[in-house]
């Protein structure tokens, strides 16, 4: 198919620079609309926790309830950042990986805004007071009909793109994405047409939700951030994965184990369901072992570019992230432990460490790949970057151990019956607070992310006016004779 | 080579067993779950919520109220009690099977508990299955049926959550057939709700608790929801619904505060989760006679 969208000529060699910046419409229009629903995301998120220390903080005002907000929070930062940027991120490693350039920029910078109208319809149907109730997937139905329409619209360019790669092989990572973009559609149609179109009866809506919210993390996001790790680190060192095997494993473990999580051993149901979610929960840390040994060992080549350092940074902290998340997830999956951190802040802790921690740090790694290639150099956009990764690094840390302290705290309080339920929050009081810390830092660090896409697509802008041969300074003006 | 095909069908095939192990076997499982009747009162369980409790489950699911409150009673064990309902008229008898069921009794207290002024009172207390078992079989063998003594077993549903009060058996799946969305919830920043209807019955301090939270619990850090309430002039006299505010948390002089109608709804749901009645699949403890 030929593109008539692409922004370089199809002339030039196709180099990784030519070919990402091939897709610059698309990846601007991607990223910086996952950077704007990062921000909102994090805003959200620190009102609502602020709200348990200060209980009246705007209480007169319904669109500001403490639940409303966590709801749009997680909306905004699953579905506006973390999806999008996902998406983002897919697009330019079929370009990247397939030796093409990106297909139909400028049609993908369309449907990313039809995405962001869904987001914007969903967010504002959950302050209305329009949420579904189900934790994670909260977006009323007529927004997720459209965001489900959207991503399958901005889901064509990259199989399109797919479609006409030079290298017939398929790298490892490519395998991640194709897979992740047949998962995420399939689950989250699923949600819609048993959530909310047909809803299934009774506890078994509990069943469809537990597998859909654990599927829009486990064979979305992690599968995405998983191919991120298996490219950009070998990339980043020179080095090539020893062995396909181990990623061959990690991709049907994947595959095969991780749709099975996501339903607590004591919900109301078949024990059978539990237990075998149970079982793959515990076994996923087998394929992010095997992620592990792919590029265990690998040490980046730290060369002159801030911004591929920076890049390298985000990953390699994915990818630490990605072993602490398979062995907490492990550990949580046995049954004495999760008798004690069902229901406390330990599923705070968890999901900012897939969100956050995994995925998003794979994310913004390639967003800094891609956009840095859009503009020329700035140091103080590197310097921006930096300070991201240093902020976002201690944000997710503080965030997390917090979390994960004031749930065990929790847990253990509410596991003790001559304890009385007051005691079991106010064990946890302290730890809480530290998280709201850890809240208010991923907040600023998600500003710097934005000020750095503005900032580059400013440059970006500048530098095309510059060399405009019919806008800009240098146009050729005709003169009628 | 080029795997896509392969790839792709692997990927389609893996997620569909998944949904088909977690969603289309449970539904096939679940599909015919009907209420039970109660055989005393004729009226269906669970109870089919209508009206304004109807309404109120609306007002919960769009505040949110499930991202801090559970609606899920967790059973971890259950243990059995044994208690004495008829001594029986071969005292003897029973006292050596009781010894030899308990051989760490010493002949008085057996002798104790054989008596008929112990009849109501619990032999064993908190035993296991096994245990159980054990004594069944014990008594059995020893044929003290046939001598007149009577053995209740009384079921008895455990964890922390029921110790706490918070219901009187683990929730099921039948608990939730009328739940629409199931609101199980995630997390307990707030107690868990399931039987609290029966556990603050009393309107007007579950609507004080919504006004203001620690107006009725020191140091509860649960935010208010003062928008479900109206500040108003006081007329010729105070309104009937006007809230009993005191203290720092009182209107100033000539106002008062009274419920709008989603405050309402949403105690009537609340007040509506009161009833955890024994179900065939989810027996609750029943008390010695």
């Amino acid at each position: 198919m030929s593109d008539l969208m692409s922004q370089s000529s199809d002339n030039e060699p196709c180099t990784s620079d030519v070919i990402t910046r091939s897709g610059k419409l698309a990846f601007l229009g991607l990223f910086g609309g996952a950077g704007f629903w990062l921000v909102f995301a994090g805003l959200f998120s620190l009102v609502a926790s602020v709200k348990m220390h200060s209980p009246t903080l705007l209480a007169d005002c319904s669109w500001m309830s403490y639940g409303r907000l966590k709801g749009a929070a997680n909306g905004m930062l699953m579905f506006g950042f973390g999806t999008q940027a996902a998406i983002a991120v897919s697009l330019w490693l079929v370009a990247i990986l397939g030796q093409t350039k990106v297909r139909l920029s400028a049609l993908t910078l369309g449907l990313s805004k039809l995405y962001n109208l869904a987001i914007v319809i969903g967010v504002v149907g959950i302050m209305y007071g329009d949420t579904s109730g189900f934790v994670g997937f909260e977006f009323p139905r007529y927004a997720s009909g459209l965001l489900l329409f959207a991503f399958i619209a901005l889901a064509l360019p990259v199989f399109i793109t797919l479609h006409n790669r030079t290298e017939r092989q398929l790298y490892p990572s490519l395998w991640f994405v194709i897979g992740g973009m047949l998962w995420f559609a399939w689950v989250y149609s699923t949600g819609i047409l048993l959530l909310q179109v047909f809803p299934v009866r009774g506890i078994l809506s509990a069943a469809v939700h537990g597998w859909v919210v654990n599927g829009l993390t486990m064979v979305w996001l992690l599968p995405i951030s998983v191919a991120v790790i298996l490219y950009l680190i070998p990339k980043l060192a020179n080095a090539a994965i020893p062995s396909r095997l181990t990623a061959v494993l990690a991709f049907w473990g994947i595959a095969f184990l991780a749709p099975w999580g996501g339903i607590a051993a004591g919900t109301p149901l078949p024990s059978w369901v539990g237990a075998i979610s149970t079982a793959a929960s515990a076994l996923i840390l087998v394929p992010i072992l095997c992620v592990y040994y792919s590029v265990a060992g690998m040490k980046p080549v730290r060369g002159n570019n801030p911004i591929d350092r920076t890049s390298g940074r985000f990953v390699d902290f994915s990818f630490l992230c990605l072993l602490i998340f398979g062995v907490f997830t492990a550990i949580n999956s046995f049954a004495v432990v999760s008798a004690i951190t069902e229901f406390t802040y330990v599923v705070d802790a968890l999901r900012v460490l897939a969100v956050y921690g995994v995925a998003g740090s794979a994310l913004f790694a390639v967003a800094y790949q891609v956009i840095s290639k859009q503009a020329p150099n700035c140091d103080m956009c590197a310097r921006f970057a930096g300070m991201h990764f240093q902020l976002f690094r201690l944000g997710v840390v503080i965030s997390v151990v917090s979390f994960a302290f004031a749930g065990l705290k929790q847990g253990r309080a509410l596991a003790n019956p001559d304890l009385s339920f007051a005691d079991s929050t106010a064990s946890a009081n302290i730890m809480f607070k530290f998280s709201t810390i850890g809240e208010l830092i991923l907040l600023i660090a998600a500003l710097l992310f934005m000020t750095y896409v503005v900032g580059m697509t400013v440059r970006s802008l500048m530098a095309d006016w510059k060399t405009c041969d019919w806008c800009g300074p240098n146009a050729k003006v005709e003169v009628a004779s | 080579m080029n795997f896509g095909p392969f790839i792709f069908l692997g990927s389609f095939v893996a997620l569909l067993i998944s949904w088909a192990g977690l969603i289309l076997v449970p539904q096939l499982q679940l599909k015919d779950l009907q209420p039970e009747t109660d055989n005393t009162t004729g009226l269906s369980k669970p109870a089919q919520p209508a009206g304004m409790a109807l309404q109120g489950a609306s007002v919960y699911r769009a505040n949110g109220c499930n991202y801090c409150h559970s609606q899920q009673v967790r059973q971890t064990s259950f243990y059995y009690d044994v208690v004495l309902e008829a001594a029986g008229d071969f005292p003897d008898v029973f006292t050596r099977t009781l010894m030899e069921v308990n051989p760490k009794w010493e002949d008085f207290e057996a002798e104790m508990f054989a008596d008929s002024s112990y009849e109501g009172e619990v032999l064993f207390k908190n035993i296991d299955q096994f245990r159980k078992n054990y004594i069944e079989k014990s008594f059995e063998n020893a044929g003290i049926g046939d001598l007149g003594v009577k053995i209740k077993y009384v079921f008895r549903p455990s964890g922390p959550d029921i110790s706490r009060g918070w219901g009187q058996r683990g929730s099921v799946a039948t608990d939730y057939l009328y739940d629409q969305p199931v609101m199980i919830g995630q997390q307990r920043v707030g107690p868990d709700l399931t039987t609290i209807g029966a556990r603050v019955p009393d309107e007007t301090r579950q609507l004080l608790h919504l006004y203001n939270p620690r107006s009725v619990t020191d140091g509860s850090t649960m935010p208010a929801y003062r928008y479900l309430f109206k500040k108003q002039a006081i007329g010729d006299e105070p309104s009937p619904t006007a809230l009993p505010l005191a203290d720092v948390f009182a209107p100033e002089e000539g106002f008062e505060i009274v419920p709008k109608e989603e405050a309402l709804q949403l105690v009537a749901y609340l007040k509506s989760l009161n009833v955890q009645s024994a179900l065939f699949t989810a027996p609750m403890a029943t008390p010695a006679e």
